[in-house]
Protein backbone atom coordinates (compact mmCIF):
# COMPACT_ATOMS: atom_id res chain seq x y z
CA UNK A 1 0.00 0.00 0.00
CA UNK A 2 2.86 2.39 0.80
CA UNK A 3 4.12 2.14 -2.77
CA UNK A 4 0.66 2.71 -4.20
CA UNK A 5 0.20 5.84 -2.09
CA UNK A 6 3.62 7.16 -3.13
CA UNK A 7 2.74 6.41 -6.74
CA UNK A 8 -0.48 8.43 -6.46
CA UNK A 9 1.36 11.28 -4.75
CA UNK A 10 3.97 11.27 -7.49
CA UNK A 11 1.30 11.43 -10.19
CA UNK A 12 -0.79 14.06 -8.38
CA UNK A 13 2.14 16.33 -7.57
CA UNK A 14 3.75 15.64 -10.93
CA UNK A 15 7.14 14.87 -9.41
CA UNK A 16 9.50 11.93 -9.57
CA UNK A 17 8.56 9.19 -7.13
CA UNK A 18 12.19 9.04 -5.95
CA UNK A 19 11.76 12.52 -4.47
CA UNK A 20 9.08 11.14 -2.14
CA UNK A 21 9.47 9.02 0.96
CA UNK A 22 7.72 8.15 4.19
CA UNK A 23 9.18 11.37 5.58
CA UNK A 24 7.48 13.55 2.96
CA UNK A 25 5.33 16.27 4.50
CA UNK A 26 3.07 18.99 3.14
CA UNK A 27 5.01 21.78 4.81
CA UNK A 28 8.31 20.79 3.20
CA UNK A 29 7.14 19.90 -0.30
CA UNK A 30 6.42 22.91 -2.51
CA UNK A 31 4.36 20.82 -4.95
CA UNK A 32 1.99 19.82 -2.10
CA UNK A 33 0.03 23.06 -2.08
CA UNK A 34 -3.60 23.58 -1.15
CA UNK A 35 -4.79 22.88 -4.70
CA UNK A 36 -2.79 19.66 -5.17
CA UNK A 37 -3.94 18.63 -1.67
CA UNK A 38 -7.51 18.54 -3.01
CA UNK A 39 -6.47 16.48 -6.01
CA UNK A 40 -4.53 14.09 -3.78
CA UNK A 41 -7.58 13.53 -1.57
CA UNK A 42 -9.83 12.88 -4.56
CA UNK A 43 -7.29 10.49 -6.14
CA UNK A 44 -6.83 8.58 -2.87
CA UNK A 45 -10.58 8.38 -2.30
CA UNK A 46 -11.10 7.01 -5.79
CA UNK A 47 -8.23 4.54 -5.63
CA UNK A 48 -9.16 3.01 -2.27
CA UNK A 49 -12.91 3.59 -2.52
CA UNK A 50 -13.00 5.51 0.77
CA UNK A 51 -14.22 8.94 1.88
CA UNK A 52 -12.58 11.50 4.11
CA UNK A 53 -14.49 14.00 6.22
CA UNK A 54 -13.49 17.67 6.07
CA UNK A 55 -11.98 17.36 9.55
CA UNK A 56 -9.88 14.42 8.39
CA UNK A 57 -8.78 16.18 5.23
CA UNK A 58 -7.04 18.97 7.14
CA UNK A 59 -5.24 16.49 9.39
CA UNK A 60 -3.49 14.92 6.40
CA UNK A 61 -0.24 16.77 6.82
CA UNK A 62 2.31 14.21 5.69
CA UNK A 63 2.74 10.77 4.16
CA UNK A 64 2.46 9.05 7.54
CA UNK A 65 -0.83 10.69 8.53
CA UNK A 66 -2.24 9.94 5.07
CA UNK A 67 -1.25 6.29 5.24
CA UNK A 68 -2.62 5.88 8.77
CA UNK A 69 -5.94 7.35 7.75
CA UNK A 70 -6.25 5.10 4.72
CA UNK A 71 -5.44 2.01 6.82
CA UNK A 72 -8.13 2.98 9.34
CA UNK A 73 -10.72 3.12 6.58
CA UNK A 74 -10.09 -0.04 4.59
CA UNK B 1 -51.42 37.86 -1.43
CA UNK B 2 -47.67 37.29 -1.25
CA UNK B 3 -45.35 36.39 -4.09
CA UNK B 4 -42.75 33.62 -4.23
CA UNK B 5 -40.03 34.73 -6.61
CA UNK B 6 -36.84 33.28 -8.05
CA UNK B 7 -34.13 34.57 -5.64
CA UNK B 8 -30.76 35.99 -6.60
CA UNK B 9 -28.66 33.01 -5.55
CA UNK B 10 -25.35 34.21 -6.86
CA UNK B 11 -24.23 37.49 -8.39
CA UNK B 12 -23.04 35.57 -11.44
CA UNK B 13 -26.38 33.90 -12.19
CA UNK B 14 -29.31 35.48 -14.00
CA UNK B 15 -31.70 32.54 -13.96
CA UNK B 16 -32.41 29.24 -12.23
CA UNK B 17 -34.16 26.02 -13.15
CA UNK B 18 -37.16 25.01 -11.08
CA UNK B 19 -36.40 21.36 -10.33
CA UNK B 20 -39.28 20.41 -8.03
CA UNK B 21 -42.25 21.54 -6.01
CA UNK B 22 -42.42 20.00 -2.55
CA UNK B 23 -46.04 21.09 -2.17
CA UNK B 24 -49.12 20.77 -4.34
CA UNK B 25 -51.20 23.62 -5.66
CA UNK B 26 -53.68 24.62 -2.94
CA UNK B 27 -51.68 23.20 -0.04
CA UNK B 28 -51.57 25.14 3.20
CA UNK B 29 -47.90 26.07 3.70
CA UNK B 30 -46.27 27.40 6.82
CA UNK B 31 -43.55 29.99 7.23
CA UNK B 32 -40.18 28.22 6.94
CA UNK B 33 -41.52 25.26 4.93
CA UNK B 34 -39.26 24.17 2.07
CA UNK B 35 -41.68 24.53 -0.81
CA UNK B 36 -39.53 24.21 -3.92
CA UNK B 37 -36.05 23.44 -5.18
CA UNK B 38 -34.00 25.25 -7.78
CA UNK B 39 -30.80 24.49 -9.56
CA UNK B 40 -28.28 26.98 -10.91
CA UNK B 41 -24.95 26.22 -12.49
CA UNK B 42 -23.35 26.83 -9.09
CA UNK B 43 -25.71 25.56 -6.44
CA UNK B 44 -28.81 23.63 -5.52
CA UNK B 45 -31.18 25.92 -3.69
CA UNK B 46 -34.18 25.22 -1.51
CA UNK B 47 -36.87 27.88 -1.41
CA UNK B 48 -38.37 28.50 1.99
CA UNK B 49 -41.76 30.05 2.35
CA UNK B 50 -41.63 33.39 4.12
CA UNK B 51 -45.42 33.33 4.51
CA UNK B 52 -48.22 31.15 5.77
CA UNK B 53 -51.21 30.43 3.56
CA UNK B 54 -52.61 28.59 0.55
CA UNK B 55 -50.23 28.29 -2.36
CA UNK B 56 -51.10 28.97 -5.99
CA UNK B 57 -48.41 27.61 -8.29
CA UNK B 58 -47.92 29.56 -11.54
CA UNK B 59 -44.75 27.93 -12.88
CA UNK B 60 -43.64 24.58 -14.21
CA UNK B 61 -40.96 22.17 -13.08
CA UNK B 62 -37.96 21.77 -15.42
CA UNK B 63 -38.36 25.32 -16.75
CA UNK B 64 -35.74 28.02 -16.24
CA UNK B 65 -36.86 31.36 -14.86
CA UNK B 66 -35.07 34.66 -14.61
CA UNK B 67 -34.27 36.08 -11.16
CA UNK B 68 -37.28 38.00 -9.87
CA UNK B 69 -39.89 35.98 -11.75
CA UNK B 70 -42.95 35.08 -9.69
CA UNK B 71 -43.39 31.32 -9.51
CA UNK B 72 -46.21 31.12 -6.96
CA UNK B 73 -48.54 33.17 -4.79
CA UNK B 74 -49.58 32.58 -1.19
CA UNK B 75 -53.00 33.61 0.11
CA UNK B 76 -54.00 33.90 3.74
CA UNK B 77 -57.62 33.01 3.00
CA UNK B 78 -58.74 29.97 1.03
CA UNK B 79 -61.45 32.04 -0.69
CA UNK B 80 -58.87 34.37 -2.20
CA UNK B 81 -56.87 31.38 -3.39
CA UNK B 82 -59.95 29.90 -5.05
CA UNK B 83 -60.91 33.17 -6.75
CA UNK B 84 -57.42 33.90 -7.98
CA UNK B 85 -57.00 34.62 -11.68
CA UNK B 86 -53.30 34.02 -12.46
CA UNK B 87 -53.40 35.70 -15.85
CA UNK B 88 -54.70 38.93 -14.32
CA UNK B 89 -52.30 38.99 -11.38
CA UNK B 90 -49.06 37.70 -12.83
CA UNK B 91 -46.08 40.04 -12.78
CA UNK B 92 -45.24 38.63 -16.18
CA UNK B 93 -46.97 40.58 -18.91
CA UNK B 94 -49.26 38.40 -20.95
CA UNK B 95 -49.56 39.40 -24.56
CA UNK B 96 -51.33 36.35 -25.77
CA UNK B 97 -52.82 33.44 -23.91
CA UNK B 98 -50.29 31.05 -25.41
CA UNK B 99 -47.22 32.71 -23.90
CA UNK B 100 -46.00 35.16 -21.27
CA UNK B 101 -43.07 37.57 -21.30
CA UNK B 102 -40.78 38.27 -18.37
CA UNK B 103 -40.06 41.84 -17.31
CA UNK B 104 -36.46 41.88 -18.64
CA UNK B 105 -37.71 40.35 -21.90
CA UNK B 106 -40.34 43.07 -22.19
CA UNK B 107 -37.62 45.74 -21.97
CA UNK B 108 -35.54 43.85 -24.52
CA UNK B 109 -38.52 43.74 -26.93
CA UNK B 110 -39.03 47.49 -26.67
CA UNK B 111 -35.34 48.24 -27.09
CA UNK B 112 -34.97 46.03 -30.15
CA UNK B 113 -38.37 46.65 -31.77
CA UNK B 114 -39.28 42.97 -31.91
CA UNK B 115 -42.71 42.29 -33.39
CA UNK B 116 -45.45 40.14 -31.84
CA UNK B 117 -45.44 37.85 -34.84
CA UNK B 118 -41.70 37.20 -34.40
CA UNK B 119 -42.30 36.34 -30.74
CA UNK B 120 -45.12 33.97 -31.65
CA UNK B 121 -42.82 32.22 -34.10
CA UNK B 122 -40.66 31.14 -31.18
CA UNK B 123 -43.47 28.78 -30.14
CA UNK B 124 -42.63 28.85 -26.43
CA UNK B 125 -44.82 29.49 -23.39
CA UNK B 126 -42.40 31.67 -21.41
CA UNK B 127 -40.40 34.24 -23.37
CA UNK B 128 -37.06 35.22 -21.85
CA UNK B 129 -34.26 37.52 -23.00
CA UNK B 130 -32.20 34.50 -24.00
CA UNK B 131 -34.95 33.38 -26.40
CA UNK B 132 -35.35 36.84 -27.89
CA UNK B 133 -31.65 37.21 -28.56
CA UNK B 134 -32.02 34.48 -31.16
CA UNK B 135 -34.33 36.79 -33.12
CA UNK B 136 -31.77 39.55 -33.44
CA UNK B 137 -29.84 38.98 -36.60
CA UNK B 138 -26.17 39.64 -36.43
CA UNK B 139 -24.94 42.12 -38.96
CA UNK B 140 -21.61 40.33 -39.00
CA UNK B 141 -21.76 36.53 -38.52
CA UNK B 142 -18.19 36.47 -37.20
CA UNK B 143 -19.25 38.52 -34.15
CA UNK B 144 -19.30 36.54 -30.91
CA UNK B 145 -21.59 37.71 -28.17
CA UNK B 146 -20.37 38.13 -24.59
CA UNK B 147 -21.12 35.24 -22.26
CA UNK B 148 -24.27 36.03 -20.16
CA UNK B 149 -22.47 35.20 -16.90
CA UNK B 150 -19.65 37.56 -17.83
CA UNK B 151 -22.24 40.22 -18.62
CA UNK B 152 -23.70 39.82 -15.13
CA UNK B 153 -20.25 40.08 -13.59
CA UNK B 154 -19.59 43.18 -15.70
CA UNK B 155 -22.85 44.72 -14.48
CA UNK B 156 -21.74 44.26 -10.88
CA UNK B 157 -18.32 45.73 -11.67
CA UNK B 158 -20.06 48.73 -13.21
CA UNK B 159 -22.40 49.14 -10.22
CA UNK B 160 -19.39 48.97 -7.93
CA UNK B 161 -17.51 51.61 -9.92
CA UNK B 162 -20.60 53.83 -10.24
CA UNK B 163 -21.80 53.66 -6.63
CA UNK B 164 -18.76 53.08 -4.46
CA UNK B 165 -16.11 55.79 -3.97
CA UNK B 166 -13.31 53.33 -3.58
CA UNK B 167 -9.85 53.87 -2.15
CA UNK B 168 -7.04 51.37 -1.83
CA UNK B 169 -4.12 50.75 0.50
CA UNK B 170 -1.37 48.17 0.12
CA UNK B 171 0.79 46.89 2.97
CA UNK B 172 3.96 44.86 2.80
CA UNK B 173 4.11 42.13 5.41
CA UNK B 174 7.26 40.29 6.31
CA UNK B 175 6.11 36.71 6.83
CA UNK B 176 9.54 35.07 7.11
CA UNK B 177 8.94 34.18 10.75
CA UNK B 178 5.25 33.54 10.17
CA UNK B 179 6.13 30.73 7.76
CA UNK B 180 8.17 29.09 10.52
CA UNK B 181 5.27 29.57 12.97
CA UNK B 182 2.86 27.99 10.48
CA UNK B 183 5.12 24.96 10.06
CA UNK B 184 5.59 24.49 13.79
CA UNK B 185 1.84 24.89 14.41
CA UNK B 186 1.08 22.26 11.75
CA UNK B 187 3.51 19.88 13.46
CA UNK B 188 2.23 20.67 16.94
CA UNK B 189 -1.51 20.80 16.27
CA UNK B 190 -1.65 18.23 13.45
CA UNK B 191 -3.74 20.10 10.91
CA UNK B 192 -2.84 21.85 7.67
CA UNK B 193 -3.43 25.50 6.86
CA UNK B 194 -1.77 28.35 5.01
CA UNK B 195 -2.13 32.09 4.60
CA UNK B 196 -5.74 31.93 3.39
CA UNK B 197 -6.90 30.31 6.62
CA UNK B 198 -4.60 32.56 8.64
CA UNK B 199 -5.95 35.77 7.11
CA UNK B 200 -9.55 34.73 7.78
CA UNK B 201 -8.56 33.90 11.36
CA UNK B 202 -6.85 37.30 11.80
CA UNK B 203 -9.87 39.10 10.35
CA UNK B 204 -12.03 37.39 12.94
CA UNK B 205 -9.65 38.58 15.65
CA UNK B 206 -9.85 42.24 14.58
CA UNK B 207 -13.63 42.22 14.14
CA UNK B 208 -14.43 43.60 17.61
CA UNK B 209 -11.99 46.48 17.23
CA UNK B 210 -13.10 47.37 13.67
CA UNK B 211 -16.79 46.39 13.37
CA UNK B 212 -17.48 49.14 10.83
CA UNK B 213 -15.37 47.33 8.26
CA UNK B 214 -17.83 44.43 8.40
CA UNK B 215 -20.98 46.50 7.81
CA UNK B 216 -23.65 46.07 5.17
CA UNK B 217 -24.57 49.06 2.99
CA UNK B 218 -28.30 49.55 2.61
CA UNK B 219 -30.13 51.68 0.02
CA UNK B 220 -26.78 53.17 -0.92
CA UNK B 221 -27.00 55.82 1.84
CA UNK B 222 -27.08 53.82 5.07
CA UNK B 223 -25.04 51.14 6.71
CA UNK B 224 -25.71 48.56 9.37
CA UNK B 225 -22.96 47.18 11.59
CA UNK B 226 -23.05 43.38 11.63
CA UNK B 227 -22.92 41.26 14.75
CA UNK B 228 -20.37 38.86 13.31
CA UNK B 229 -17.58 38.65 10.75
CA UNK B 230 -18.92 36.67 7.80
CA UNK B 231 -15.99 36.34 5.45
CA UNK B 232 -16.46 35.51 1.77
CA UNK B 233 -13.59 33.88 -0.10
CA UNK B 234 -13.13 34.13 -3.86
CA UNK B 235 -12.49 30.49 -4.71
CA UNK B 236 -11.60 29.48 -8.23
CA UNK B 237 -10.11 26.04 -8.60
CA UNK B 238 -10.82 25.75 -12.29
CA UNK B 239 -14.58 25.15 -11.97
CA UNK B 240 -15.72 28.77 -12.01
CA UNK B 241 -15.61 31.53 -9.43
CA UNK B 242 -17.43 30.92 -6.14
CA UNK B 243 -17.62 33.20 -3.10
CA UNK B 244 -18.63 30.95 -0.18
CA UNK B 245 -18.91 32.55 3.26
CA UNK B 246 -17.28 31.57 6.55
CA UNK B 247 -19.95 32.82 8.93
CA UNK B 248 -19.16 33.96 12.44
CA UNK B 249 -15.41 33.67 11.86
CA UNK B 250 -14.79 35.94 14.87
CA UNK B 251 -15.85 33.05 17.10
CA UNK B 252 -13.97 30.32 15.28
CA UNK B 253 -10.63 28.67 15.97
CA UNK B 254 -7.94 28.43 13.32
CA UNK B 255 -8.69 24.71 13.05
CA UNK B 256 -12.43 25.17 12.57
CA UNK B 257 -11.77 27.85 9.94
CA UNK B 258 -9.37 25.47 8.16
CA UNK B 259 -11.99 22.71 8.22
CA UNK B 260 -14.64 25.05 6.82
CA UNK B 261 -12.38 26.25 4.02
CA UNK B 262 -11.51 22.64 3.18
CA UNK B 263 -15.24 21.90 3.00
CA UNK B 264 -15.72 24.80 0.57
CA UNK B 265 -12.79 23.75 -1.59
CA UNK B 266 -14.24 20.25 -1.92
CA UNK B 267 -17.66 21.71 -2.71
CA UNK B 268 -16.09 23.88 -5.41
CA UNK B 269 -14.36 20.82 -6.81
CA UNK B 270 -17.53 18.72 -6.71
CA UNK B 271 -19.88 21.57 -7.62
CA UNK B 272 -22.30 20.86 -4.76
CA UNK B 273 -22.65 24.18 -2.97
CA UNK B 274 -25.92 25.08 -1.26
CA UNK B 275 -27.39 28.58 -1.28
CA UNK B 276 -26.66 28.98 2.45
CA UNK B 277 -22.94 28.70 1.67
CA UNK B 278 -23.12 32.07 -0.10
CA UNK B 279 -25.35 34.03 2.28
CA UNK B 280 -24.78 36.96 4.64
CA UNK B 281 -21.30 37.91 3.48
CA UNK B 282 -20.13 41.21 4.99
CA UNK B 283 -16.44 41.16 4.08
CA UNK B 284 -14.68 39.49 1.16
CA UNK B 285 -11.14 38.19 0.81
CA UNK B 286 -9.96 38.16 -2.79
CA UNK B 287 -7.48 35.31 -3.23
CA UNK B 288 -4.81 36.17 -5.77
CA UNK B 289 -2.16 33.74 -4.65
CA UNK B 290 -1.08 32.45 -8.05
CA UNK B 291 2.71 32.47 -8.31
CA UNK B 292 4.27 35.83 -9.20
CA UNK B 293 1.07 37.83 -8.72
CA UNK B 294 2.41 40.85 -6.87
CA UNK B 295 -0.96 42.35 -6.13
CA UNK B 296 -4.49 42.65 -7.47
CA UNK B 297 -6.77 45.57 -6.72
CA UNK B 298 -10.24 44.01 -6.49
CA UNK B 299 -13.62 45.73 -6.75
CA UNK B 300 -15.79 46.05 -3.66
CA UNK B 301 -18.92 43.92 -3.99
CA UNK B 302 -22.01 46.16 -3.86
CA UNK B 303 -23.48 46.06 -0.36
CA UNK B 304 -20.14 45.58 1.36
CA UNK B 305 -17.61 48.07 2.68
CA UNK B 306 -14.27 46.36 2.06
CA UNK B 307 -12.45 43.69 0.21
CA UNK B 308 -9.04 42.40 1.21
CA UNK B 309 -6.64 41.27 -1.48
CA UNK B 310 -4.36 38.38 -0.48
CA UNK B 311 -1.51 37.99 -2.94
CA UNK B 312 1.30 35.53 -3.58
CA UNK B 313 4.46 35.25 -1.51
CA UNK B 314 7.51 37.09 -2.82
CA UNK B 315 11.16 36.84 -1.94
CA UNK B 316 13.08 39.98 -1.01
CA UNK B 317 16.77 40.39 -0.34
CA UNK B 318 17.61 42.98 2.32
CA UNK B 319 20.64 44.12 4.22
CA UNK B 320 20.16 44.01 7.97
CA UNK B 321 22.70 44.05 10.81
CA UNK B 322 25.46 44.32 8.23
CA UNK B 323 24.55 41.10 6.45
CA UNK B 324 22.45 40.12 3.47
CA UNK B 325 19.32 38.14 4.25
CA UNK B 326 16.33 36.82 2.35
CA UNK B 327 12.83 37.64 3.55
CA UNK B 328 9.47 36.28 2.46
CA UNK B 329 7.03 39.07 1.74
CA UNK B 330 3.26 39.08 1.43
CA UNK B 331 1.35 42.00 -0.04
CA UNK B 332 -2.02 42.66 1.61
CA UNK B 333 -4.29 45.20 -0.07
CA UNK B 334 -7.51 46.71 1.21
CA UNK B 335 -10.06 48.35 -1.08
CA UNK B 336 -12.54 50.33 1.02
CA UNK B 337 -15.59 52.54 0.69
CA UNK B 338 -14.53 56.13 1.34
CA UNK B 339 -18.04 57.08 2.50
CA UNK B 340 -17.38 55.11 5.67
CA UNK B 341 -13.68 54.65 6.06
CA UNK B 342 -10.79 57.08 5.84
CA UNK B 343 -7.20 56.34 4.95
CA UNK B 344 -5.97 56.47 8.53
CA UNK B 345 -8.61 53.95 9.64
CA UNK B 346 -7.76 51.64 6.75
CA UNK B 347 -4.12 51.96 7.69
CA UNK B 348 -4.87 51.07 11.34
CA UNK B 349 -6.93 48.09 10.23
CA UNK B 350 -4.16 46.68 8.04
CA UNK B 351 -1.55 47.40 10.71
CA UNK B 352 -3.55 45.28 13.14
CA UNK B 353 -3.66 42.40 10.63
CA UNK B 354 0.04 42.90 9.89
CA UNK B 355 0.86 42.83 13.58
CA UNK B 356 -1.05 39.57 14.08
CA UNK B 357 0.54 37.93 11.07
CA UNK B 358 4.10 39.10 11.74
CA UNK B 359 3.86 38.37 15.44
CA UNK B 360 2.62 35.23 17.05
CA UNK B 361 -0.85 34.67 15.66
CA UNK B 362 -1.44 31.94 18.25
CA UNK B 363 -1.58 34.48 21.07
Amino acid sequence: MEEKVLEIMSKTFNIDIFLLSEKTSKKDLGEWDSFSHLNLIVDIENEFNINFSNEEMITIIDFKSLLKMIKNKI
Amino acid sequence: MNKIIIPNVNNNETEAELTSWNVDDGDLVKKGDIIASLETTKADVDIESEFEGYIKIVSEVNNSYEVGTTIAYIFKEIEKYENFDSSANSNNIELKKTYTITKPAEIFIEKNNISKSDIEKLGISLVKVKDLEKLIEKSDPSLIEFDPIQKTIATNVKISHDQIPEAFILKKINVTETLKDIKSTIDKEGFAFDFTELVVFCLGKVFEKFPKFFSKIENNDFYKVSSSANIGLTLDIGKGLFVPVISNSNNMTLKSISTKIMEFKMKALRNNFKSDDFSNCNFTVSLNTEADTIFVKPIIFPGQVCILSLNSLQKEVVIGDGKVQENTILMLGLAYDHRMINGSEANSFLLEIKSLMEGNFNN
